[in-house]
């Protein structure tokens, strides 16, 4: 009996412990799923619009068994770089003005069924661009004022872009120069280019880099303006980090913050008038040395180079004064003016051209140390350059090679045998304006970390008195010039310009 | 004839036994507080030094008469259906100050469901409070709402066991109109310290001349008085100029220790 009754307690105990286990077979009213299908919103792999073009996409949809259906639609886009989601649409078919910033998005449409609450996704990647994004930037001297025009590296010509974009205005004279800076911290909101019109006696303007908009004073972007009008002479940014150095009526304004855009919090202290050349230095591997300089300047009141290397503003500093491992010169004892500084074709040396009081014309090569070792090299350049009379000068990064015009001539001067041929002559009565290399301003790995690097077109503006040509050259292996491969004209006289790498 | 307990008797009583301790472990234990309610202050709410706080009028503008200063309070014990008034005054033998005259504490409440509370302490522009510095020593006493009298305060047990901080029952605020040290300048994660470095009243007063700024928030760096970082680093660079320019006019400035006023490097 006992073992019966314990038989059946393990029969039941068993039993309620199997219907957990048993398959639920169901007996469900299933519908079909009437499947929503969108055609590719592209027929190709991603979409390219310019940068205020209307983009336009209608697709087609179908859907199992339905004929009109009761559709809700909705077309948004995110950044490649983590911003917030940027909602488009709610129309079947979209039609927008391309407004984002610059850089790649994933367009994503999205239609629903309101009857049955089904879905269907479709995306692509769509990028924005800019017609502006590269090319030359030209600062035109016209009747009315100044202009700016823009000639794309595939040749195609952007006239009347300031006036357009200005409600018809003309830059007032007088006109100066374009000044522009790579800003590393700019590419996270994909504007690391920054444009700005400075002239003597006037405060510099920013210009917006993708429709020539003036978009406010340079004073913006300083903590601490100094009084009167404010003229920024140079600007440059610094390979790693977010250093940023400006020359601002004679001082050097400095920033370090990660700001998404440029801001300097102040001036550099101490008695100097800066030479309006920047140099902020790399070895070319993105490594350091000991006592590494990050900026050197050129203290014109003083006749002395001046050098930097801190995260906040402080005394702006002289040399070393121990000489017992000396350069080739005292940095601290130059005594000449500066009338150009530019990179070299070796990443450790910074080449600086001066004047003494005679018109005898030098070239001071720097290192990016603190010490008596800063003087890297010195050297008299003959009088038979004719560069005491030089206006106009670009070096090279390539070759030990500095462009400069002379004469109205282009020469081209060899720092390491120190001497200077001719490298072009101009038509009869077309007078050079500027004269600028191709280069690319953005410091990463791949790039060595160099700040500048030219990259083997040289542009030459020249005017006849009633037109500016912009003449494109390729600069040969030997840094000799042919005749100009491109000459685009009808354009005022061009007084400055730009060189814009792909954003 | 035997039952089935009989037969089964041992089996079921362990089985009984098995049941009853599986129920019994799904009963919920539920905590029952019975201590009598009381009422604290809530030092953890302060950023900084938490015992006491300087208030200066001469931060502020210049036609301001009128400042609150909110205590934050917070109770122990459950939380009640009605209103419970806060019991917090200042204890005369260590106040200065002169209620009316100084100060005012309007009566506040826990509300309803509530377990806390800001009391706010109006601090007055007095005449005097440019010569003198009044201090005003609040205290938590005890009323029927709340008859359990607190003493000192701490925060949470750290990894270690241990109370990170303990806090006095007591909330000092010293009232003046003067330009006076403010509390946070040497406080962990300050930006006075940071940026500024050491404290004198002759730096301090430099700071205020070149930068134009009266107000900086507890460590200038907390709290919606504080000034960002972006303008922390532009202060910085003005004053370094300012420092410069000094020197060279008039040498070394020499604070009231007769120690020369310097500016950290950042």
């Amino acid at each position: 009996m006992k073992t019966a009754i314990l038989s059946l307690l393990s029969i039941v105990f068993i039993s309620v412990l199997l219907t957990g286990c048993a398959k639920d077979k169901g007996n469900y009213d299933l519908k079909p799923i009437n499947e929503i299908t969108i055609t590719p919103l592209s027929t190709s792999e991603n979409i390219e619009v310019f940068l205020d073009d209307t983009l336009r996409i209608s697709p087609q949809i179908t859907q199992e068994k339905v004929s009109a259906g009761n559709y809700t639609y909705r077309w948004y886009m995110f950044s490649d770089t983590y911003q917030p989601i940027i909602e488009l649409s709610q129309n079947k078919d979209l039609k927008i003005a391309a407004k984002a910033p610059l850089g790649g998005y994933t367009l994503v449409y999205v239609v629903k069924d309101e009857n049955t609450g089904i879905t269907s996704t479709r995306q692509t990647q769509l990028n924005i661009i800019s017609r502006f994004s590269s090319g030359i930037v030209l600062l035109e001297e016209k009747a009315q004022g100044g202009e700016i025009s823009h000639v794309g590296l595939d040749g195609q010509i952007y006239r009347n872009l300031y006036s357009e974009a200005n409600q018809g205005a003309f830059i007032a004279k007088p006109l100066g120069e374009l000044q522009g800076l790579y800003y590393k911290a700019g590419e996270k909101l994909q504007k690391p280019i920054y444009i700005f019109l400075s002239a003597p006696g006037k405060n510099t303007v920013e210009l917006d880099p993708l429709t020539y908009k003036q978009a406010g004073p340079f004073s913006n972007l300083l903590a601490t303006p100094p009084s009167g009008p404010i003229q920024l002479s140079a600007i440059q940014g610094y390979w790693s980090g977010n250093s940023i150095f400006a020359i601002v009526n004679g001082k050097v304004q400095f920033g370090a913050r990660d700001n998404e855009k440029p801001f300097f919090e102040g001036e550099l202290i101490g008695d100097y008038e800066i030479a309006p050349f920047i140099i902020t230095t790399s070895t070319g591997n993105g490594s350091t040395l000991a006592g590494m300089t990050s900026y050197i300047g050129y203290d014109q009141k003083n006749g002395r180079f001046l050098w930097y290397s801190a995260f906040s503003v402080g005394l702006l500093n002289t040399y070393s004064t121990d000489i017992s491992d000396p350069g080739a010169f005292n940095p601290n004892n130059v005594k000449k003016k500066c009338v150009f500084a530019c990179y070299s074709n070796e990443p450790g040396l910074y080449n600086w051209l001066m004047k003494d009081e005679t018109g005898k014309m030098y070239i001071y090569q720097m290192a990016p140390v603190s010490t008596q070792k800063a003087g890297a090299a010195y050297a008299e350049i003959p009088a038979s350059a004719e560069m005491n009379t030089a206006s106009l000068f670009a070096g090279s990064t390539q070759l030990p090679q500095i462009y400069y015009v002379s004469g109205n001539k282009v020469l081209l001067y060899d720092y390491k045998s120190n001497t200077s041929k001719l490298v072009y002559t101009p038509p009869s009565g077309e007078q050079i304006t500027d004269l600028k290399l191709s280069v690319s301003r953005i410091a990463t790995y791949s790039t060595g970390y160099k700040i500048i690097r030219t990259t083997g077109k040289l542009y030459l503006a020249t005017y006849n008195g009633t037109e500016g040509k912009l003449n494109e050259f390729d600069v040969s292996t030997t840094g000799s010039l042919d005749n100009p491969v491109k000459t685009y004209g009808g354009f005022g006289k061009i007084l400055s310009m730009f060189y814009k790498e792909k954003i | 004839m035997k039952t089935i307990f009989q037969l089964l008797k041992p089996q079921l009583l362990l089985l009984s036994a098995l049941i009853a301790a599986l129920i019994s472990s799904c009963k919920t234990d539920e905590l029952k507080y019975e201590d009598e309610p009381g009422i604290y202050i809530d030092k953890e709410k302060f950023i900084g030094i938490r015992d006491s706080a300087t208030f200066s009028f001469a931060e502020k503008t210049s036609t301001l008469l009128l400042d609150t200063i909110y205590i934050p309070v917070k109770i122990s014990g459950r939380a009640s259906a009605k209103d419970r008034p806060v019991p917090l005054k200042t204890d005369p033998l260590l106040t200065t100050a002169s209620a009316g005259i100084h100060y005012e504490i309007p009566e506040t409440k826990i509300m309803a469901n509530q377990i806390t509370a800001r009391v706010p302490v109006i601090v007055k522009r007095a005449a005097d409070l440019k010569t003198k510095q009044l201090r005003i020593y609040l205290k938590m006493e005890t009323n029927a709402e709340f008859p359990f009298l607190i003493g000192n305060t701490k925060t949470n047990s750290t990894f270690s066991g241990e109370p990170s901080s303990i806090y006095t029952s007591g909330y000092l605020i010293k009232l003046n109109d003067q330009l006076l040290k403010p509390d946070t300048w040497d406080v962990s994660g300050s930006w006075f310290r940071f940026f500024f470095g050491t404290y004198s009243a002759v730096k301090y007063k430099f700071i205020m001349d070149v930068t134009g700024r009266m107000v900086w928030g507890p460590g200038a760096r907390f709290g919606a008085d504080s000034p960002t970082s972006a303008q922390m680093y532009a202060y910085y660079a003005k004053l370094q100029n300012a420092m410069y320019e000094y020197e060279k006019a008039n040498g070394p400035m020499i604070d009231e220790t007769g120690n020369q006023v310097t500016f950290p490097k950042i």
